[in-house]
């Protein structure tokens, strides 16, 4: 089956060429120029991702992003410029799965996608044990293993490499993961977190410079690489 | 030997020379008149006159003269009326005893006397110096510049010593020059050896240096002893002082005064206000030199701050563009998809339509910067209203496709401008319309008369401007919250603004519901009108 894919931006030859680049990959895509179009066109298009520049000339593309998110767990691809950093991170807060910056090659474009429709596929909260790429996180038993031998993580690690996990591919800010895995009182400890990954890479045998498994979006937040993406 | 005595006599003033000379006189005189009838007056009052004497010199000379007309009067009175007569020797004791306390009433009572006149005259001064110090604080105060400050210094002190002239002189590299003078023309020579000898000293000792003793009197001709070895002693035209002028460590200069000064509160001691006057006009200067300092990091973080918001400006219209460019090369590049000649098509058309796009961004902040720079040099020449209207619609034609672009109004008008500038200036005002207003709506451009200049303007057919965005569309980056759905950098306006003004011109905006017209306001070219 095609994947539908919802363009939004106001800029029309940016729209337009994306749109056409998507068609031509065997995509089917639909462009809209504002936040009330790409939120009429959702129910009726009903695409299977959305593609949504940040400065509308209606709503705040945050705004949209978190009415999206609110109706349906469609992924979003969250496209930016230098300069509007604190709407990005707001946008991924609210739901968004990952951030482009432009300008951007359609290359970069398509493997984020198709990561995202993935992910978008298999909801991985349900499974009992997650498999990515020689790791394996069993849920139940809360054991984990790595090329066939145990790990051993302390509750935190645990927690926050499960959440990683259950979203890999997705963009997980700062806020969002001290909310997650230590509380909301700790959302603004990003000390706590880089400490928490750090020990994490090391016992996952993880290089920060060329990660296996997690990789930093400086000024964001993590994501957890999905090993099956080119 | 010589040396000595005068710096015995350092402390006397030639006016006290005077008064020894008058007090000598007067006893003469006084014994000449009293010694004849002294056995008819008696010798008490012949006493109280001799003190009368006594105490008026004292309070005209000072306390030494004073002294000095005691003595001359006591031993006046013993020889010609204490008995015996002409001779300095006593018979009765209380003769004695009454020359002892004579004398010593002439010299207490002449003491306190001078010394009140002193202290007035003191007084006096000061209140002199305070209002001339007044005069120059309020002058410096008015200064931009410390050139104009060290002539205000000049000025107040010509006027304050009735001096012919007074200047700043400032060496560098051995040469010494005039920085600023005040009073008649002599004082803006430059300084002879001498002078300069005279300059390098008081900067060395840093206090105050005068030819002669007090070196601003014309009684007697002024003599230079220069420093050095050789100590060689130079005759002046005239008597002269130098001041430095120093702001903490660094060396401003030194004030010139020329001698003969005239004003009495100063004449004997001119040096507290001369040093009083430096400090104060070296204050000022350096109080000058920080608020231009200050000015420069303004205009510096100015400067700045424009840079920054230029640049957070402008990277979202650099990167817009840029992203259009990159999504259709990036496919066009991408050999795993087989394109139609159509695809192909719209993604040349992309790539052309945000390279034009990308250029007008960079002209247009390369166009803010010139003006802001001031590299800009306009040329105003005569030029025909009705072409330049012309000229510019000429150039819109691809962002005006679909629109009907009108011309109105006189025909012959003639305008004194910078044409390049007023036509791109018209070129913004026409795309801005193009831009903001109903689509495919006219464009109305029109050249008119109005009191005395002559106004392009061009109006547009649409919302027009909010009110409150009215005052502020000239602004560089502003931006009305009506236009977000329309990319700019909210630099086009304020480009329009500053050609405008460059070419000599002025620009307004009036909006109204029905749309939003600009106006620029130019001067007629003179006698060139065929109304």
């Amino acid at each position: 089956m095609t994947a539908r894919i919802l363009v939004v931006d106001d800029e029309a030859q940016l729209r337009r060429a994306v749109a056409r680049s998507l068609d031509g990959h065997g995509y089917h895509a639909r462009a809209v120029e504002d936040g009330k179009s790409a939120l009429s066109t959702f129910e009726t298009f009903k695409p299977d991702l959305v593609l949504l520049d940040l400065m509308l000339p209606d709503i705040d593309g945050v705004a949209v992003c978190t009415e999206l998110r609110r109706r349906h767990h469609t992924p979003i691809i969250i496209l930016s410029v230098v300069g509007e950093e604190q709407m990005k991170v707001a946008a991924l807060d609210a739901g968004a799965d990952d951030y482009l910056t432009k300008p951007f090659g359609m290359d970069e474009l398509l493997a984020r996608i198709r990561v995202a429709l993935r992910r978008g596929a298999s909801d991985r909260t349900q499974q009992p044990v997650i498999s990515l790429g020689g790791l394996q996180v069993d849920i139940e038993r809360r054991t984990v293993s790595l090329d066939g031998s145990d790990l051993h993580l302390t509750p935190t690690e645990y927690s926050l490499l499960k959440y990683l996990a259950t979203n890999v591919g997705k963009v997980l800010t700062h806020a969002m993961i001290l909310r997650e895995v230590w509380g909301a009182e700790y959302a603004d400890d990003t000390h706590v977190l880089r400490t928490c990954v750090n020990q994490l890479r090391t016992k996952l045998g993880d290089d920060p410079a060329s990660p296996r498994f997690i990789r930093t979006d400086p000024g964001v937040g993590y994501r957890f690489l999905d090993p099956s993406a080119s | 030997m010589g040396r000595d005595v005068r710096r015995t006599l350092s402390g006397i003033t030639r006016d006290q020379r005077w008064g020894f000379a008058a007090a000598v006189l007067a006893t003469a005189v006084l014994t000449g008149i009293l010694a004849p009838m002294h056995s008819r007056i008696g010798l008490l009052n012949v006493g109280l006159i001799y003190l009368l004497l006594t105490l008026l010199v004292s309070a005209t000379w000072g306390w030494q003269v004073g002294v000095f007309a005691a003595i001359l009067t006591n031993l006046a009175f013993n020889f010609f009326f204490v008995p015996p007569l002409y001779r300095f020797s006593v018979y009765r004791p209380e003769h004695v005893a009454a020359l002892i306390i004579f004398l010593g009433v002439s010299v207490i009572g002449g003491y306190l006397l001078s010394q009140a006149r002193a202290s007035a005259e003191n007084a006096q001064r000061r209140q002199a110096e305070t209002e001339v110090l007044l005069g120059l604080n309020r002058d410096l105060i008015g200064r931009a510049d410390p050139a104009a400050a060290l002539g205000a210094l000049c000025d107040n002190v010509v006027r304050a010593f009735e001096a012919p002239g007074a200047s700043v002189l400032s060496e560098s590299g051995g040469r010494w020059s005039v920085l600023a003078a005040a009073g008649d023309s002599s004082a803006r020579r430059p300084p002879d050896r001498s002078e300069a000898l005279m300059a390098e000293r008081a900067v060395e000792v840093d206090q105050l240096t005068w030819a002669g003793h007090t070196g601003l009197s014309d009684r007697r001709r002024p003599r230079i002893v220069l420093p050095g070895p050789q100590r060689r002693v130079v005759d002046v035209a005239r008597g002269v002082a130098f001041v430095p002028l120093r702001i903490g460590e660094r060396m401003l200069g030194v004030l010139r005064l020329d001698g003969p000064i005239g004003r009495a509160p100063f004449r004997d001691h001119p040096e507290q206000l001369l040093d009083a006057f430096a400090r104060e006009a070296a204050l000022g200067v350096e109080r000058m030199e920080l608020v231009r300092v200050a000015a420069h990091t303004e205009a510096l973080r100015e400067a700045d701050e424009l840079k920054t918001a230029l640049l957070s400006s402008v990277s979202h219209d650099l990167k817009t563009p840029l992203a259009g460019i990159k999504a259709a090369v990036s496919s066009l590049l991408d050999r795993s998809v087989r394109w139609t000649q159509d695809d192909v098509a719209s993604f040349l058309e992309t790539i052309d339509s945000q390279a034009d796009r990308l250029d007008r961004v960079i002209s247009d902040i390369l166009d803010l910067n010139r003006i802001e720079s001031g590299a800009v040099r306009p040329v105003r020449h005569v030029a025909s209203a009705r072409q330049l209207l012309e000229e510019a619609i000429a150039r819109v034609r691809a962002s005006t496709a679909g629109r009907t672009v009108s011309i109105e109004g006189n025909d012959e008008l003639m305008v004194e401008t910078d044409e390049s500038l007023v036509l791109q200036a018209l070129v913004n005002l026409i795309e801005n319309a193009a831009k903001y207003s109903t689509e495919g709506g006219d464009i109305r451009l029109r050249a008119e008369r109005r009191a005395g200049r002559v106004e392009l303007s061009v109006a547009d057919v649409g919302p027009g401007i909010p009110d409150g965005d009215v005052p502020h569309v000239f602004e560089r980056f502003y931006r009305s919250s009506q236009t977000r759905r329309v990319k700019g950098s909210g630099l086009g306006l304020a480009i329009v603004k500053g050609f405008v003004t460059l070419s000599g011109g002025s620009v307004r905006v009036e909006s109204s519901p029905r749309g939003a017209r600009f106006v620029i306001t130019l001067p007629a070219a003179v006698g060139a009108e065929v109304a």
